[in-house]
């Protein structure tokens, strides 16, 4: 995983979020009790990705929330190719 | 002048051959009027009549009413997104609702959010993704009770400056009581144009109408015109 995976995930969710982005991510951080880094273990990848999917359904249904969890498991899972 | 202005038709049966074609594409317009006009209904309905006709993005942002509570609304109106293919990936309705709810459930302060950047920056997100055709940001009173109270004009100038800046055509809808315009800083001035939709009372009836007061490079007529809503398409009767 690439040394910036914050910024990368913070710009996935800042396309759907806008600027509170990292209100977000920070949250997420909190209540998972998680780092976004470049350890993260597959398990709190997938309690990131499920968590941010989840608030996107809620806000903006699952066309975003698809597209968006698309993004993200493109970003944060190294097997898969980088989204841009 | 007018008639080489490249224009948004709003498919609303009887209006647009009364303002030259159509709403001037690009141009900010302020929908306004007290509650249970149908000022929502009307700017969705644009969006909605315009993506069943092809190519069309639009973004529709609501505060306050819930994205389901909305969608239902308007698919009791006709306008459902499920019923048509594409419209969920043509229509983006983003609740901003739920996201200020998230905020304070999660104990962040949503006060100190701006929110009027935020949409900016979701509405350069969208842009990258496709060509928006239509913003609509329902409402901006309830996004101006969220902002700096200390300079409303100064806010709205930079923000409706942004929205021109961009190509799509924008619609902020505002709730207004009688004659009282409160905390909307200079946006009459601002707006390229302003549609006025009313309830009147007609003996037992309440009738709704709509007029154009302003509408920037474009011939427009002047009354007030009663409409209704039929089939999932607002529709100007009488003369």
């Amino acid at each position: 995983m690439s040394d910036d995976a914050k910024d990368i995930v913070a710009e996935k969710v800042r396309w759907v979020f806008g600027d509170v982005a990292d209100q977000i991510l920070k949250i997420e951080e909190q209540r998972n009790g998680i780092l976004i880094s470049d350890n993260m273990s597959p398990e709190d990848v997938e309690k990131l990705l499920k968590d941010l999917k989840a608030l996107c359904l809620r806000m903006a249904g699952p066309a975003l929330a698809d597209r968006l969890n698309e993004e993200l498991s493109t970003a944060l899972h190294p097997s898969k190719p980088r989204g841009k | 002048m007018t008639e080489n202005v490249p224009r948004l038709c709003t498919y609303v049966t009887g209006l647009d051959s009364r303002m030259s074609g159509g709403i001037p594409k690009g141009s900010v317009v302020l929908v306004e009027g007290s509650a249970g006009c149908l000022k929502s209904s009307l700017t969705y309905s644009i969006l909605y009549q315009n993506a069943l006709r092809g190519n069309f993005h639009g973004l529709y942002i609501t505060l306050e009413q819930s994205r389901q509570d909305l969608e239902e609304h308007m698919a009791g109106l006709g306008m459902a997104r499920s019923s048509q293919q594409d419209m969920e990936s043509k229509i983006a309705i983003v609740d901003l609702g739920e996201l200020r709810s998230f905020l304070t459930e999660s104990g962040e302060s949503e006060i100190g959010t701006n929110w009027l950047k935020s949409i900016l920056k979701q509405i350069d997100s969208y842009q990258e993704e496709f060509p928006l055709d239509v913003f609509v940001l329902d409402s901006l009173n309830a996004m101006l009770s969220l902002q700096d109270k200390e300079n409303p004009r100064v806010e709205m100038f930079h923000f409706i400056r942004e929205l021109k800046s961009h190509p799509m055509t924008s619609f902020l809808i505002s709730e207004v009581s009688g004659t009282e315009r409160v905390g909307r800083g200079s946006v009459d001035f601002l707006a390229d144009g302003i549609i006025r939709m009313e309830a009147k009372r007609v003996d037992e009836m309440v009738n709704m109408q709509m007029g154009i007061v302003k509408m920037r490079k474009t011939y427009h007529d002047r009354s007030f015109m009663p409409f209704i809503v039929r089939n999932g398409a607002l529709e100007v009767v009488g003369k």
